[in-house]
């Protein structure tokens, strides 16, 4: 590692005093995220706010030439540590300041964004041209890039594909400032992902800035339709449910449809209520059998596009629920029996706005302990339920809950299962401790049994090592790129 | 856990929960996610926030961070505009601005206060207001206007003028209007003219505590003396001491407090006040913090709809014929702040300037021929505003206002 004091003036030379920070109580604010409890992560000793594709490229070029390895963090929105140093020495580069909306291409549907963007400005603007955006299950204030760029699950996950992004602008630690997609021609925009060429748009999602600093990303804008409506089905069992959103995604009946189960149901109302603790049903010993009166679980739908053809969907949605022995829940009845649901998931589903509050935080109610977030094919989905609610029962305390999504249209589920913590991080660390450690071992166990893979990286190398020589050429591939390893190298990749 | 300073562990427990989602930095669908957080908007760093204060709390509780000027620089640059607790839905705004307080209360108490406020609470020390005037000359403002005062004869509402009113000269006749339109509409009203003192407001949210509890006392116990049941302040952040932060802090017993908005708006309702001349102008109301979104969580508390603490000052604009009453994008609960609070008026005032032209600019862009304000801080706040922009948008106190329709 080079010389911080020796870093700071370089960089003060292209960037303004007022957006370089060594201030403490700047540092410590940036060493935390959701994924900190109990601990905390690493404090950076110099946060940065660059403005320019320009101050990025000068940046990575000096922490390069004296060895400052470089977190990159697009608001800094996190649950799984992604953006917080975790390495004595690794400096925050904050990129809220790049928040541009650079173009809105109608015409091909896309807009050009800064990492900066978050998903409500996005909303607004696609709200505003008559679009709908991707939008994940992030909190609003969250980078529309970093998300799109980390396979986000959201409210258009299945018709229309689970990748967001079309294109990018990276720049690398040696100062290469690369387009991919068609934006690597220049002329040709930045509408398409594919070109004659290998696809370097994948190489970056999922890197986690450990291979450069995205500066720009096309992201896909979807035509809201003539009509939008949110679609509810109650349902007793998952089962059946699984077999009524594989055929309504594999058939395009829907855009996306997502089971919640009613735990989740009831914390979207808690969401929305003042209350300060969680309500008794809610810490039942029996989480899998919902109170009378509640269902098991229900599944939204979002339906578009011109009336006739969303009048003819929702009827054979209907159908095929009832077929399989679900129930049509009319607008009315979910807003008696989960009235927190129905203000989530209209917003969500059909305003294309993220929901107030985000769903990671709960604060006065509970301390949310990210659980599994995992996609396998839809029938492992079924054993991975039977396999949760035993691990569950073993080795946590009511309550959790649980949603499901298809991903890949309907190739593969999305499962996230939490567990909420109902106390402090005081009483509870112990626990919470426990816990951590009995998920680190969980996803190798369910690779091994379902081929059940974790939805996003953990900070767990060893997993890189389980998929052989695909690890081994990426690992050649960042040795090229960042052959000084100052990319982000405390969250472990590589 | 705690190794660090004390604090309440509620509030510890934001700091360990914060997703940092930057929710309380932006107003919601009905602003269209605009910044609300006047801090964030000019020092840029995440620190700068509802989110990073939360975790230098826990670092302070935990023991990793001391009571620097580091730290103090941060908590004391904030106006406690109480945006961010509005907008935070995972928190409520009384708990949340209650970390501000303990954090600023614990500064104070390690000496780390930035100079200008040390000298604004000599100042109240000596002279018992915020201003550091001569409180023999407090009750000038009232001069000639033959009003009672309560401390020599009985009346059944007493108008607080507050500290900025009663020694700002270009305010006066705001409070000398106030006081005409309640003895117009019959009310037995009366002052305390020199014997009025600070609510202590500001000084608590400056972090002086016992500041707080003294004023309260003093002001409790000349209502007692004077047997008023009934508080009517055109002053919102004396609105808020009285009405929330009195009771929070078990002072203010059986009072009724009124701000002079609310009081109007009941007497035009009871026909005791008639708006009846023609105002043709278009005007844009800017929500004091005080007014609506710091006293709105304590009042829901209470039992009062959410959102109605807003009404009773856009209810009396509507009651003047002619009138037009056009919003600004930025409204109600998402209102931006005028700069003037938390003592940044006194530490940092070409941040309050800074900070009111973007409002002034905000209100120019709704088409409105004036600025309407119901605080005496926001006035001062955007006239000196205008003056260093060298704006031409009019601002105009509410009660001015409703003079000119009578």
């Amino acid at each position: 590692m080079g010389n911080i004091d020796d870093f700071y003036k370089e960089v003060l030379k292209f960037i303004p005093e007022d957006r370089v920070s060594r201030d403490e109580a700047v540092l410590y604010s940036y060493a935390t995220d959701l994924s900190s409890p109990p601990g905390v992560a690493t404090i950076p000793p110099v946060v940065v706010l660059p403005e320019s594709v320009e101050e990025v490229r000068e940046l990575l070029m000096a922490a390069d030439r004296f060895r400052v390895p470089v977190v990159p963090s697009g608001r800094g929105a996190n649950i799984a540590g992604l953006s917080v140093p975790h390495q004595e020495g690794e400096i925050v580069v904050d990129l809220r300041r790049m928040d541009r909306i650079l173009e809105v291409n109608t015409d091909a549907a896309y807009a050009v964004v800064e990492p900066g963007v978050t998903h409500h400005q996005m909303s607004s603007m696609a709200r505003a041209h008559g679009f709908i955006q991707h939008l994940p299950t992030a909190t609003g204030g969250a980078s529309t890039v970093a998300n799109a760029l980390m396979r986000p699950s959201g409210n258009l996950s299945a018709k229309w594909d689970p990748d967001p992004v079309i294109s990018l602008e990276v720049v690398t630690p040696s100062g290469q400032v690369i387009r991919t997609g068609s934006a690597s021609f220049g002329t040709a925009g930045w509408r398409a992902r594919y070109t004659p060429f290998p696809d370097l748009t994948g190489l970056f999602a999922c890197s986690y800035g450990t291979l450069g600093i995205v500066t720009k990303a096309a992201i896909k804008l979807h035509d809201r339709g003539e009509e939008e409506r949110l679609l509810i089905t109650k349902w007793n069992e998952l089962p059946p449910v699984v077999d009524f959103i594989k055929l309504i995604i594999r058939r395009n009946v829907a855009d996306s449809c997502t089971f919640w189960n009613w735990t989740w149901n009831m914390f979207h109302s808690l969401m929305h209520s003042r209350t300060e603790e969680l309500p008794a049903v809610m810490m039942k010993e029996d989480q899998k059998n919902p109170p009378p009166g509640v269902p098991f679980g229900i599944a939204s739908a979002r339906l578009s596009g011109y009336r006739e053809v969303v009048d003819a969907a929702e009827k054979t949605a209907i159908r095929l629920a009832r077929e399989r022995g679900g129930e049509y829940m009319p607008e009315d009845e979910l807003k008696q029996v989960h009235p927190g649901s129905w203000e989530y998931l209209h917003s969500y589903f059909i305003q294309g706005i993220h929901p107030k509050p985000g769903e990671e935080a709960t604060m006065r109610k509970a301390m949310w302990l990210p659980g599994w977030l995992i996609n396998a094919e839809p029938k492992a989905i079924l054993e991975l339920e039977k396999f949760m609610w035993e691990f569950a029962r073993k080795e946590a305390k009511p309550p959790y809950m649980f949603r499901i999504l298809p991903f890949n249209h309907a190739r593969e589920f999305f499962f996230a299962f939490v567990i909420l913590i109902a106390g402090t991080l005081d009483k509870e660390k112990e626990y919470m401790l426990h816990l951590k450690s009995v998920y680190k071992t969980l996803y190798h166990e369910l690779l091994k049994k379902y081929g059940a893979v974790m939805f996003r990286f953990r900070q767990d190398p060893s997993f890189l090592a389980l998929t052989g020589p695909y690890g081994e050429l990426l690992r050649q591939i960042k040795a090229i790129v960042d052959p000084n390893n100052i990319m982000h190298p405390g969250v472990n990749l590589f | 856990m705690s190794n660090g300073i004390k604090l309440h562990e509620r509030l510890y427990r934001f700091g360990t929960m914060c997703v940092r989602c930057e929710g309380c930095t932006y107003g919601y669908k009905n602003a269209d996610f605009e910044l609300v957080c006047p801090i964030h908007k000019k020092y840029k760093f995440f620190t700068y926030s509802l989110g990073g204060l939360v975790q230098l709390g826990r670092a302070l509780y935990e023991g990793r961070l001391g009571l620097t000027e580091s730290v103090s620089s941060v908590v004391y640059s904030c106006m406690s505009c109480g945006a961010c607790g509005e907008m935070c839905a995972e928190v409520d705004y009384p708990d949340i601005m209650q970390l501000q307080h303990e954090l600023r209360a614990r500064l104070v108490e390690a000496g780390q206060v930035p100079y200008e406020l040390t000298a604004v609470i000599e100042g109240l020390k000596k002279e018992d207001n915020m201003l550091g005037e001569a409180k023999a000359d407090r009750g000038k403002w009232a001069e000639g206007l033959e009003v009672k005062d309560v401390t020599k004869e009985k009346a059944q509402v007493y108008f607080h003028a507050g500290c900025r009113y009663s020694f700002d000269k270009d305010l006066w006749p705001s409070v000398r209007g106030a006081v005409g339109l309640l003895k117009k509409a019959g009310v037995d009203v009366g002052i305390a003219g020199a014997n009025e003192t600070c609510c202590g407001g500001r000084a608590y949210e400056m972090g002086y505590q016992a500041e707080l509890t003294k004023y309260a006392e003093n002001n409790m116990e000349l209502l007692k003396t004077a047997e008023i049941k009934t508080v009517v302040t055109a002053c919102s952040d004396c609105y808020y001491a009285f009405k929330v932060l009195y009771d929070m802090t078990g002072k203010k017993g059986d009072v009724e407090v009124f701000h002079i908005s609310e009081y109007l708006d009941r007497l035009i309702k009871e026909g005791r006040l008639m708006p009846s001349r023609n105002v043709d102008m278009t005007v844009t109301y800017h929500d004091p913090c005080h007014l609506g979104r710091k006293v709105e969580p304590w009042l829901r508390q209470k039992g009062i709809e959410e959102g109605q603490v807003y009404e009773p000052a856009r209810s009396v604009l509507k009651s003047i014929p002619g009138l037009k009453l056009a919003e600004m994008k930025r409204n109600r609960a998402n209102s931006w702040c005028c700069g003037a609070g938390g003592g940044v008026i006194d530490s940092n005032p070409e941040f309050t300037i800074e900070t009111a032209i973007e409002r002034i600019e905000e209100a120019k862009a709704t088409g409105a021929d004036a600025m309407v304000t119901a605080c005496s801080w926001c006035r001062r706040a955007f006239s000196d505003a205008l003056e260093a922009s060298k704006g031409t948008l009019k601002v105009i106190d509410y009660v001015e206002l409703v003079e000119k329709a009578l």
